[in-house]
């Protein structure tokens, strides 16, 4: 029986990507041989199973699981391609109040002994949704985008989840959708930045990517497309980090241009 | 030279980015301690007026800020010059002026 690692996919703000993470995240270790559940906390606004392809496939959800309607194995939609890998969906229907932290707990205990790993899409907001995401977490993973409004939320998060210390094995930060373009120009907080700010130790960096678009349009994680698409190779890479493998971060640091490197020369 | 120019021109332009850095940490010092910069300025006044009870201090010159150091503790710095050779303190010693802020 694995005593799986439950970790909480969460930002403050909304639209940053929290979801594609966590589906990301999910596929790609589960494409390195792990048993993985991704767990949508977003009730009332389900998307896992759209990124995942598994849309058509929900049958019963979280909801039902804690109100005793069926069984957690029954509600759980197996991946098309890798059956070691699990998606429980959030209800549609119903809203965040159906279900409280203590039930959500008890839900996450019950799931780290069916997988090694359990990944838990947290909804915006610090009200009751993130505290039911956080409350049976073993770690989480911040997700921001270099945007003020972003990092002023991921700051909140973070500041919640120093508050529950004892209870966390720790946090890491994700920074999604970097420009390098930007990074370039300087018209962009760098990662380097964000992670002096925050003071968060750093565990990926996902550039910016149409490929994510297309491959959410496919129903099929980006991290699992065939290919050399950055950003599947950067969630593989943090899949790689989460077990404990040392793997170099991309480098999106602020490169000096060819103009930069003669002006460097000048000065 | 123009060539130079040209070529240095941008170099002391704040850039976007930096601009963005420098409000997100004063921003986010006061976000975590709940405190507006008003307020700020108001204990600073208030610190003023104690220390000036001890020290003939040179008001104007002060700075009091709260600052995110050593990664997510939030300080209280203030730097207040003191004004060591100030006409008002002459003749007096040290001792006579305490009695004299205290007792005011």
């Amino acid at each position: 029986m694995p005593n799986g690692r439950v970790i909480v996919v969460t930002s403050g703000k909304g639209g940053v990507g929290k979801t594609t993470t966590t589906a990301n995240i999910g596929a790609a270790l589960a494409k390195l041989g792990q048993n993985v559940c991704v767990v949508d906390m977003d009730i009332g606004l389900r998307n896992l199973d759209i990124l995942m392809g598994l849309e058509n496939r929900v049958v019963y959800n979280l909801v039902d699981v804690v109100e005793g309607s069926c069984k957690l194995k029954q509600a759980l939609v197996k991946d098309k391609k890798l059956p070691n890998l699990a998606l429980l969906p959030a209800a549609q229907t119903r809203d965040k109040t159906a279900v409280n932290a203590q039930q959500a707990k008890e839900l996450m205990t019950e799931l780290a002994k069916m997988f090694d790993f359990v990944l838990v899409d947290c909804p915006a907001g610090i009200e009751s949704g993130f505290q039911n995401s956080i409350s049976g977490a073993d770690e989480a993973v911040v997700v921001v985008t270099p945007e003020m409004s972003s990092v002023r939320d991921a700051d909140r998060i973070v500041g919640l989840l120093e508050s529950k210390k004892d209870e966390l094995n720790g946090y890491k930060l994700i920074v999604n959708r970097l420009k390098p373009g930007l990074i370039e120009t300087q018209d962009m907080m760098s990662v380097e930045d964000i992670c002096e700010i925050l003071s968060v130790d750093l565990i990926g960096i996902v550039p910016d990517d149409e490929a994510v678009i297309i491959s959410t349009n496919k129903g099929e994680p980006v991290a699992l497309t065939p290919g050399n698409q950055l950003s599947g190779k950067a969630y593989r890479n943090i899949a790689k980090r989460i077990l404990g493998e040392d793997v170099p971060f991309l480098d999106f640091s602020r490169k000096l241009g060819f103009m930069n490197k003669i002006k460097a020369l000048f000065s | 030279m123009s060539i130079i120019n040209w070529l240095f021109g941008n170099r002391k332009k704040e850039s976007s980015g930096d601009k963005a850095v420098s409000r997100m940490k004063m921003m986010l010092v006061h976000d975590r301690v709940q405190v507006p910069p008003e307020m700020v300025q108001e204990m600073k006044e208030e610190l003023l007026k104690v220390m000036e009870k001890y020290f003939p201090i040179d008001a104007p010159g002060a700075e009091c800020a709260i600052k995110t150091k050593e990664g997510r503790t939030t300080f209280i710095i203030t730097n207040v010059p003191v004004l060591a050779n100030s006409t008002s303190l002459k003749g007096k010693s040290e001792k006579e002026h305490l009695k004299e802020s205290v007792g005011a």
